[in-house]
């Protein structure tokens, strides 16, 4: 029997993500090549994987690392610095009590380093011969616009995605991203810091099934070396995209016993339940 | 002198008759980011009327006009940041990029950073459920122009800022079209005999912006800092 | 194919922990060794993310009405499970089973909800629920918060 006590705090959004994984294992263990069981969506005609090596276009799902069952995973044995391992300790620390440390992706920001490596969603890629954009939409979304250049813009203003820019290395791509504003995450854990630098090479197997994704990771605030995290992507024949509007009901249950440690999460819209035959309503004070 | 001026009356023709083929734009053209010409608050018809709302829906619309006089913005979902979906993302005083893919165009929407990805395989999609941005088919004409079709657009969205309502059975068809290489014109055209006496039509222009990127936009910050929502 | 072992790391790895062999105990925000059933009126569908969920007011003991509110998944899971926008609407009488909110408050995780259409469908908490088994919701007693204990 299951002991339900050995389950971590988890506050609602953390909730969503263990139905998710709960459901992405079940169909993983379920899966048969050419795509994945969980797919909710109606399928859409038109996505046959090409063979040109250099044409990531299409449809694509993040397996697991091996050893683990959640391609958003990013944990395991890290070298991480003790400010990173502090603050892993205080959330768990946190939720070992019935709360949870507020993080920017619980708080429905975009992702940073997380979503770029192993997205629990299905990622559309649409490509041209000036950029290539790896879309998320089933989870919080992502438009991570990937330019053709040799070098970052000098203007660069600094998001929770980075900015990137890539270059062939005979058909391997080679994505470079920096400009990171601090506030992306790397797992359900730890925020990644402006120093930042990702590096992925990514090469699409010669059947078009596969993209191979490597991702070195350094980040001084984080980790006390570099890091090099590896993913598998399978093609997906096509699926109607879905919407996940992570702010659409910012629901009173949502946060309670949820820390802020930083205030810029702390949400200024809530929506309370009515009275009666009152319906709920959404309330907004002035920030 | 003659010979000139015919010469010149003849080339002059020959411009005309280009323009108005539509062959002088590829597909590619449409690529880039855009920016409503003109701020457009208000949804009108094509001559400049209020649409033709059914009564309780012209109710609707006139409560929404009166809350948001009063300072009471909680019809439009925007306030806290929820999906504002579709038509109103289109004419937000927010660009939106374009970009022409083999199986789909990506419409990028620099607000919240949305996207909306136009199926064109030509295959007749069905809503799986009802969303912010619906379900999208499209299809390019001889003309050059593109014709899409959305529906499955769920009904608590408002079609502009002024709250104009519309129910789960809005069908929108829009036809772009490139007026010159910097010059987008988007005809829309709304059905939706729950809100809607008959069917209407509105023309939305665009100014192509040279040289600009999308911002990563994240609405819950800008609401924090005390700016507005959209 | 779950099974304790593979929960327990899952859950785990989730927020970032290397599995170890002696599981972390903590408390949770719902019981899922429990499961409560209430009957009363569908008074809302919020069909949202990151979560839906369905308000019903239920007749406590005392005569008074209690508003219970019972956490799905976002639609994109729903509708996986069968759910559909329009599966229920105000006013349908409604069984729910669920897994109650910890605090005693009336919140819950939902099971399994019983439509007047003769229809049941399914919450996440049905993958979770560690408590005793049951084959019809008149199995399910009622939680103390209505007071008929």
């Amino acid at each position: 029997m299951t002991d339900s006590r050995t389950m971590m705090g988890l506050r609602p959004w953390g909730r969503a993500v263990l139905a998710t994984a709960l459901l992405f294992a079940a169909a993983e263990v379920g899966a048969q090549g050419g795509g994945f069981g969980m797919s909710a969506a109606p399928p859409i005609p038109g996505y046959e994987p090409s063979t040109d090596p250099r044409d990531f276009s299409g449809l694509w799902r993040s397996r697991p690392a091996p050893g683990s069952f959640l391609p958003f995973i990013i944990a395991g044995e890290l070298p991480f610095t003790e400010a990173a391992k502090s603050r892993a300790e205080y959330a768990r620390r946190m939720a070992a009590q019935g709360t949870q440390l507020a993080t920017p992706h619980v708080m429905c920001r975009p992702t940073g380093v997380n979503q770029a490596i192993g997205p629990i969603a299905p990622v559309y890629v649409l490509q041209n011969s000036e950029k290539i954009v790896f879309i998320v939409m089933d989870e919080i979304r992502d438009i991570r616009q990937v330019y053709f250049a040799d070098e970052h813009p000098a203007d660069l203003e600094p998001s929770y995605g980075g900015h990137s820019i890539a270059r062939w290395d005979g058909n391997t791509l080679v994505v470079d991203t920096i400009g990171y504003n601090g506030r992306g995450v790397l797992n359900n854990e730890v925020v990644h810091s402006t120093a930042m630098h990702m590096t992925q090479r990514i090469t699409k197997s010669a059947d078009g099934l596969t993209l191979q994704i490597e991702t070195t990771l350094e980040d001084p605030a984080i980790f006390t070396e570099p890091v090099t995290v590896k993913r598998e992507w399978s093609w997906v024949n096509g699926q109607q995209p879905l919407e996940f509007d992570c702010e659409e009901n910012p629901r009173e249950d949502n946060f309670s016993g949820m820390i802020f440690a930083e205030e810029y999460l702390r949400p200024i819209c809530i929506q309370y339940e009515g009275e009666g035959e009152e319906l709920s309503r959404v309330v907004c004070e002035k920030p | 002198m003659r010979f000139r001026l015919s010469l010149l009356q003849g080339l002059a023709l020959t411009c005309v008759v280009s323009a108005t083929q539509g062959e002088e734009f590829p597909r590619e053209a449409f690529n880039g980011v855009w920016l409503i010409a003109e701020e457009t608050p208000a949804l009108r018809t094509l001559d400049g009327e209020i649409p033709p709302l059914l009564p309780e829906a012209k109710a609707l619309y006139e409560e929404h006009q009166r809350r948001r006089a009063s300072g009471d913005t909680y019809f439009d979902r925007a306030t806290w940041c929820a999906g504002v979906g579709l038509p109103r993302l289109l004419i937000a005083n927010h660009p939106f990029e374009i970009m022409v893919d083999k199986r789909q165009i990506g419409f990028f929407f620099e607000w919240n950073r949305w996207v909306r990805l136009v199926d064109m395989s030509g295959t007749k999609l069905e809503p799986y459920y009802p969303t912010s941005l619906g379900t999208a088919s499209g299809a390019w004409q001889d003309d050059g122009s593109l014709v899409i079709e959305t529906s499955g657009l769920m009904r608590e969205t408002i079609m502009d800022h002024a709250g104009l309502p519309h129910s789960d059975e809005l069908v929108m068809t829009e036809t772009l079209r490139l007026i010159d290489a910097d010059t987008l014109e988007i005809q829309m055209r709304f059905d939706d005999p729950l809100t809607f006496s008959a069917p209407w039509e509105t023309k939305v222009i665009y100014k192509r912006q040279h040289g600009a990127r999308l911002e990563e936009d994240v609405c819950l910050d800008r609401i924090k800092q005390g700016l507005p929502p959209i | 194919m779950k099974t304790k072992g593979l929960l327990t790391a899952l859950l785990l790895t989730l927020t970032g922990f290397v599995p170890k062999a002696d599981a972390h105990h903590s408390i949770v925000e719902f019981d899922y060794t429990l499961a409560y059933a209430v009957t009363g009126k569908v008074k809302e569908l919020q069909w949202t993310n990151p979560h839906s969920w369905v308000q019903v007011l239920v007749p406590a003991e005392n005569g008074e009405t209690i508003e219970f509110g019972f956490e799905l998944g976002a639609p994109v899971f729903n509708i996986r499970l069968g759910w559909r926008k329009d599966s229920i609407v105000p006013g349908d009488e409604v069984t729910v089973v669920y897994c109650p909110s910890r605090n005693g408050s009336p919140r819950g995780t939902l099971m399994y909800i019983y439509l007047p259409s003769g229809e049941v469908l399914p919450g996440i908490a049905p993958r979770i629920y560690s408590g005793p088994p049951f084959e019809d919701p008149a199995e399910v007693p009622p939680p103390p918060l209505l007071g008929r204990n």
